[in-house]
């Protein structure tokens, strides 16, 4: 049967899992990480970064280096997000064709989905290493409060990436199912997911017969474990700045070695009381005099440092409940995910406010990937028991007299579900209604998505209010919206099916898709070239070590002159083979040089 | 102030920069970048008079051949470097290379491109008597024919950082462009050549807490932070956040105060 990977594309870090037998595992990826960073830059060669080395020069090369990517799939370019992201991230962010977001690195411009598919390129070779065989399909997580044009986005970097994403589930509902797993469980559990930058929090019900279902859903995409990194950094450079009136600030090279010393002491607070932070040479202030910074940090003071962080956590969890109208004595469970959850500080706060402790029987690194891999081995095998109910992540409706937003269906309503309601007509002899779509949590129109519109025509001539036109929205289990309006009275219709869109075309896809294989081809060319190199190295290296020995061994005889001149040749061969990257030549030198290397071992060993 | 001091301005070209005003020149200019061109690439001789036009596509930095699986011992490396053709740089055939900076040199000194200017580097060698049949040099023109006399005399070093002074006051000029780029390719070439193939992995050879008490810059500290044992020296040259010629040179100065080591990828 064939594998489906689970993948978990965070904002920060992404996770692929499957299942293998009937158990949920988490690969690692080459460097032995169980995640990887979400993370893409071009280098000043041009060389494509993904992931942990990406990272590790995100400061350095800043305005080629793309983070958080899915803080932006998806997005309308004049949406408050894009504009909080232009005024915040430090690489370039420019208008789309189709009013959406584009990216420019080293003077090429990428589509947020084409970036994202990096990553899930990535996460989709991590797993071909691993299983041996190539990959196809895929279930990749979502916040639950995307928004269908941020889903159908994510959907199209998967494709670009060469996976059939066969569906998208929410992120705390795929945490619901590894967690209940193999269980029988009927009870309520709250979903408490601290990521590098954001932060949420869900409500679920799991039913008796392995029903899953969210009933509240709330978040912040702006509060993560960066943030905490980002306290301690202060701390760091504040303190040197007193110590020395140096601003480290000023130096890329100094900042990014911050930023990582941040990280790792954050890490390490989570098991020690104290970490020592040692960064020798960290600025130089003039010839021959570098400084090195040296702090330790306790848990105590780290802990100050980010406790108003934490209470927004809380604050937000409080919303939660009430918009699950649950008391927090309601919540049987509390699952923490993400690696931010491991802080004490953060393990207290969830504890004090749940009035329990968190459940502990979960990897808050690996929940929802291994989520992921356990509804996309359902879906391969049609495994009803585990039914996945998921709700709308925002209020559907349309827009009505005044600009205002008038709601079909509710935010966290389950699907598929359909319902409908009857609209009169706001002006007098009006012959004509036009449907506008949309999809949020506002009131006011104009805060909301639009989604689609059309016009219902042929109403009777009639004072305003007497026609009546009934509106109808449905969302069907791969949740495509379809809306329809009815005049009441003469039984004409229209209706429209709302498709989300990634702003890319598909021509814009298929071409994508076409780079992406074309980059795929050169990777393998250039890390089989890779292989060949390093063997030819190394027998280089053995070849010419030989020499003394074998013209020791031959003397002056005209063999012995003529194999070695010819081995020279090989190497020399060898040599240009690659200067000039040719993997055919080098292939054929390498072999020379193994059956040289073969003669000469034959030749020095028949000499004793 | 009288008229003649007015009329300066309107239709009068602007003086070109002297050659001072370049990185790289000193007063008397060719004596001292005699001696320091003696004491930085003079064992690469002088086999290039001007680069020709097309000489500066090398082949770029990816393509730099594996040379040796693990450097060698400074003493035989030259026996062992590939012919100059084989990387794309036309010289006669080297006895010995030297480098410039010796063992001994801090990596600090390696790390700044204009160390080779600083007196504190050519203080210790002997003033060679300018060169009586040298005109003075004051104008691009002049800082050009340095840079080639450089050139042909293997000062790259040198020669770059007089080109790169040349574009800071000229950042269109061609000639003084190709010449830093070709330069700066040969560099590249050399420190390749010297570190072995770039698939080799980097680890640190000193133990990390005794880091601080070397003698190193902010540049070599922040390469060393990067430094953890599974990156080859290509990735770290890509997250260097350098220019590749620059993380070369320092992490060629790390290697030989033996400080970092290379090995084989497994």
């Amino acid at each position: 049967m064939e594998r489906v990977i689970g993948i978990d594309l965070g904002t920060t870090n992404s996770c692929v899992a499957i299942l293998e037998g009937d158990t949920p595992t988490v690969i690692s990826n080459r460097g032995g990480y169980k995640t990887t960073p979400s993370i893409v830059a071009v280098t000043e060669a041009g060389k494509r970064l993904v992931g942990h080395i990406a990272k590790r020069q995100s400061i350095t090369n800043a305005e080629n280096t793309v983070y958080a990517a899915k803080r932006l799939i998806g997005r309308k370019w004049k949406s408050p997000q894009v504009e909080n992201a232009i005024m915040t991230c430090s690489y370039t962010i420019v208008e789309g064709p189709h009013d959406d977001v584009r990216l420019k690195l080293r003077n090429k411009v990428f589509s947020v989905p084409e970036v994202s598919s990096m990553v899930l390129q990535e996460m989709k070779l991590i797993a071909e290493d691993y299983l041996g065989e190539p990959v196809k399909k895929a279930v990749v997580t979502v916040p639950a409060y995307f928004n269908d044009n941020q889903r159908q986005a994510t959907k199209d970097a998967g494709a670009i990436a060469g996976l059939d994403v066969i569906r998208i589930i929410n992120e705390p509902t795929a945490a619901a199912l590894a967690f209940g797993y193999g269980k029988d469980l009927d009870t309520t559990i709250a979903v408490y997911d601290l990521g590098g930058g954001t932060f949420d929090i869900s409500i679920l019900e799991i039913g008796a017969h392995g029903v899953f279902k969210v009933i509240s859903t709330t978040g912040d995409t702006f509060l993560g474990g960066e943030d905490f990194d980002a306290r301690i950094m202060d701390w760091l450079v504040e303190g040197f700045k007193e110590e020395t009136g140096i601003d480290l600030r000023q130096d890329r090279m100094a900042l990014q070695r911050l930023r990582d010393a941040a990280e790792k002491a954050k890490c390490e607070l989570s098991q020690m009381q104290e970490t020592e932070l040692n960064l020798p040479f960290i600025i130089s202030t003039g010839r021959n005099e570098a400084l090195h910074l040296q702090r330790t940090l306790d848990r105590a003071t780290y802990e100050r440092l980010v406790e108003d962080l934490v209470e927004r956590t809380v604050d937000i969890c409080r919303q939660a409940l009430a918009d699950a109208k649950l008391g927090v004595g309601e919540v049987e469970d509390v699952i923490l995910v993400g690696g931010m959850t491991r802080t004490p500080i953060i393990q207290e706060a969830v504890t004090t406010f749940f009035q329990r402790t968190p459940n502990r029987g979960v990897h808050p690194d690996e929940v929802v990937a291994l989520g992921a891999a356990i509804q996309g081995a359902a879906l391969v095998e049609d495994r009803q028991e585990m039914i996945l109910l998921d709700v709308t992540p925002h209020a559907l409706g349309i827009m009505t007299f005044g600009s205002n937003f008038e709601e079909l269906i509710p935010h966290n309503t389950t699907v598929p579900t359909q319902r409908a309601k009857i609209f009169t007509t706001s002006r007098d002899h009006q012959t004509a209604v036009k449907i506008i779509v949309m999809q949020g949590d506002s009131s006011k129109a104009k805060e909301n998505e639009l989604l689609g519109e059309f016009i219902l025509t042929g109403l009777r001539r009639a004072p305003k209010g007497e026609v009546e036109i009934e509106v109808t929205f449905e969302i069907n289990t791969d949740g495509i919206v379809s809306v329809s309006a009815k005049d009441l009275e003469n039984g004409k219709e229209q209706s429209i099916q709302v498709t989300a869109s990634s702003g890319l075309t598909p021509d814009e896809i298929k071409h994508m898709l076409n780079n992406a294989d074309q980059y795929m081809v050169e990777r393998r060319t250039d890390e089989k070239f890779e292989g060949l190199r390093q063997e030819a190295d190394s027998l280089m290296e053995q070849v010419e070590q030989m020499f003394p020995e074998i013209e020791r061994v031959v003397g002056s005889a005209d063999f012995g002159r003529d194999a070695i001149s010819k081995a020279r040749a090989v190497v020399a061969k060898t040599r240009t083979a690659i200067t000039q990257k040719d993997s055919v030549a080098l292939k054929e030198q390498v072999e020379q040089l193994a059956r040289t290397q073969r003669m000469f071992k034959g030749v020095v060993a028949r000499s004793e | 102030m009288t008229g003649n001091d007015d009329n300066r301005g309107e239709g009068s070209k602007p003086p070109s920069p002297t050659l001072s005003q370049f990185p790289g020149v000193k007063e008397p200019p060719l004596a001292h970048n005699s001696q320091e061109l003696e004491s930085i690439d003079s064992a690469w001789p002088p086999a290039v008079t001007t680069p020709p036009s097309d000489a500066p596509t090398l082949p770029p930095r990816a393509q730099t051949p594996a040379l040796q699986g693990n450097p060698p011992e400074r003493s035989a490396l030259a026996s062992t470097l590939p012919p100059p053709e084989a990387v794309g740089i036309t010289l006669p055939r080297m006895v010995q290379i030297e480098f410039g900076d010796g063992p001994g040199t801090s990596a600090l000194e390696l790390a700044d491109m204009h160390a080779v200017r600083k007196p504190s580097l050519v203080a210790a060698k002997p003033a060679m008597a300018p060169l009586p049949d040298v005109p003075p040099v004051t104008s691009v023109e002049d800082a050009l024919r340095v840079v080639k006399d450089k050139i042909a005399m293997g000062d790259f070093t040198g020669a770059l950082t007089l080109a790169s002074g040349i574009l800071d006051a000229e950042p269109e000029h061609v000639e003084a462009a190709r010449y830093a780029r070709h330069s700066e390719n040969v560099l590249i070439q050399m420190y390749s050549a010297r570190l072995g193939a770039l698939s080799q992995v980097v680890a640190l050879r000193v133990d990390p807490a005794q880091v601080r008490w070397l003698s190193l810059d902010h540049r070599a500290g922040f390469l060393l932070s990067l430094i953890d044992g599974n990156l080859s020296l290509e990735q770290l040259l890509d997250i260097s956040g350098m220019p590749h010629l620059d993380a070369l040179r320092i992490l060629h100065g790390l290697f030989e105060q033996q400080i970092i080591l290379l090995s084989p990828a497994s």
